[in-house]
This record gives C-alpha cells, sequence and structure tokens, in this order.
C-alpha cells in the first residue's frame, strides 16, 4: 500500500509538471527523509551503479606494508605531509569508483536530525541532488552535475572549480574510465578499502 | 555533543558497513586521478591523498607529483589475476542508526559491531 501510495504521487508530481516551465527536481523526483534520533550517523547515497573492485589475495600486501612502513613514514614525516602515526598510512586493496553521490554526516547526538534528498539521474550517470534540511544538524554535500561530461577520447585528466553544495569553491578533478559499460566515464572513489600497518599483524 | 568533523563522523559510520573507509570528498582534488589499488597514502579532511602505487614502477610520472619517492621495488601480486572487479548497486547505504522513510529502495544498514 505504502509502494503504491509513492508510486502514485511520482506519477502525480510528473503530470503536474507536464507543460509548464522547466520543471524543478523536487516536482519530478519526491524526496526521501533521513532522520536519526540522538545519534550521529552518516548516509551515503549513489543514484547510479559503481564499480568495486577488491584484490582477492591480500596476503602479498599485508606482507608488502610490513616491509616498508618504515620507509613511507619516514617519507611522509620528511615531506611534511601532517601524517602523525604510522597507522594512518593506507595501502588500498579496494575501491568503490562513482559517477555522482551524495554524502550527509548526523552530526549532534543530543538531538533528533532530519535532512530529505531528492536526486535525479541522466543516461549519461550523471545526477543532480536537491537537500532539504528539516531539523537538528545534519552535514551534506554532494558531486555537482555540470562537473561529469561524456568524453570521447579519453582525456587523462580534467580540472574543473565548481561550487559545492555547501557554498564552499573547490578545485574537482576527475578521470575517465571506459573499462565499465565500455562507456566512457567520469569517476570519484567514494569507498575505498585498504590496509594499514595495524591490520597487517 | 558536536566535537568531531563531518568527515571523522562519516568515516565513522561507515565503516560499519564494511564496504572500506567513506570518504567525504571522494574527488581527488587535482592530486590524482583516481584511487586506484596499490595506491600508498592516507586519508586527510575526509579525502585521500595518494603518495604513489607500489604496483607501478617506483620513478613512473604519477608516483613523482607529491615528491621523488626513495626507489622501490614494485610489488609483484604474482601471475594470476588478483582483482575481482563488480558492479556496485545505485541506492541508499545508510548507518543503523539513521532510519528513512523509504526503506523499499536501501540496499544495506548496519548496526556498530554487526
Amino acid at each position: 500500500m505504502i509502494s503504491f501510495l509513492r508510486d502514485l504521487t511520482s506519477k502525480w508530481c510528473d503530470w503536474f509538471c507536464l507543460g509548464q516551465s522547466p520543471s524543478t527536481l523536487s516536482c519530478r523526483f519526491p524526496f526521501t527523509a533521513y532522520s536519526c534520533n540522538e545519534r550521529q550517523g552518516a548516509l551515503l547515497r549513489l543514484p547510479c551503479d559503481g564499480l568495486h573492485e577488491d584484490v582477492i589475495r591480500t596476503k602479498v600486501f599485508e606482507d608488502y606494508i610490513r616491509d616498508h612502513i618504515d620507509s613511507w613514514f619516514s617519507l611522509a614525516k620528511q615531506h611534511g605531509l601532517g601524517v602523525k602515526r604510522m597507522e594512518d598510512l593506507i595501502l588500498v586493496t579496494g575501491c568503490t569508483l562513482v559517477s555522482s553521490w551524495g554524502v550527509a554526516a548526523f552530526l549532534d547526538d543530543t538531538q533528533d536530525s532530519e535532512v530529505s534528498l531528492s536526486s535525479r539521474s541522466f543516461n549519461n550517470d550523471e545526477a543532480s541532488f536537491e537537500w532539504r534540511m528539516a531539523r537538528g544538524s545534519v552535514a551534506f554535500q554532494n558531486s555537482q552535475r555540470d562537473c561529469v561530461r561524456s568524453l570521447a577520447p579519453v582525456t587523462a585528466k580534467l580540472t574543473n572549480s565548481s561550487p559545492k553544495s555547501k557554498g564552499c569553491s573547490t578545485s574537482e578533478s576527475m578521470c575517465v574510465r571506459q573499462r565499465f559499460s565500455s562507456k566512457a566515464r567520469l569517476v570519484r572513489v567514494c569507498l575505498c578499502n585498504g590496509i594499514t600497518l595495524q591490520q597487517s599483524r | 555533543m558536536m566535537s568531531l568533523a563531518p568527515f571523522c563522523i562519516y568515516r565513522e559510520h561507515t565503516a560499519y558497513l564494511c564496504y572500506g573507509y567513506g570518504l567525504w570528498e571522494p574527488d581527488p582534488g587535482g592530486l590524482y586521478q583516481q584511487v586506484a589499488i596499490g595506491d600508498v597514502g592516507f586519508i586527510c579532511n575526509g579525502y585521500f591523498v595518494r603518495m604513489f602505487n607500489v604496483l607501478l614502477e617506483w620513478n613512473d610520472p604519477s608516483n613523482c607529483t607529491l615528491f621523488i619517492p626513495e626507489p622501490f621495488p614494485r610489488l609483484d601480486s604474482g601471475p594470476f589475476v588478483n582483482v575481482h572487479r563488480s558492479s556496485f548497486p545505485k541506492g541508499d547505504y545508510y548507518s543503523h542508526y539513521v532510519t528513512s522513510d523509504q526503506g523499499r529502495n536501501d540496499i544495506l544498514s548496519a548496526r556498530p559491531n554487526e
């Protein structure tokens, strides 16, 4: 029943928008509300499928990090990278690559927090996001639609300056991957799996 | 209590999903092209800082962007395929204490210690 009502609402929004000037995201795509009651928490929205890669045999990586961690830590200190502990260094053994993302962190564990999110994905794996803050304290941001471009031929690297949803400017770097879906995609890594010295012991 | 920065909270709570470190800022920010298996680096303010990649030669141009590393032997993971690749489904991923009013599209939620 709930599912039916949600579908009906979605269709009603589509009908409502017919014939109108450029429809807003919120009109066509209903919001989903996320709440966190007196706790901290995290949310990741992926409007499009991503690509996940993982090393199968990790032992060789574990052995390698044990053999080299001292020199890596020395290098990081020598070059002033701000790595305080050896355990902070990561050897990546897996990652999840996506073209668009929305993230939120529920910050305050003393009060209820709620945020709503609507997203729309497009054919080329771009996505638009719209956030609505309801209550409490939630930090959020997302990839920018105008930063994702279909590219051909493959270009090694693109840079672009764009505003983020939270209002701060940043220089973004993106790259192209052709292996997935035989289509050029701009990818970002949203989850990074790796081993540290601690885990290799 | 609001002592932790968003990227710390995000990283801590996405860890319960068992997919690795959640990056608050997934874009490389001009530091490198993209995170790859074999990268050595660290997480700073929610983004990954890549120092070099040990599956490449030590003096590969991409290994010499932050600094010139000292020569190191390339990590040889053997003659056989060692990387599994799969599609990662779209959807919502959130930590256990977060609730959604639209549960049907949610892929996974997990609680600490699960």
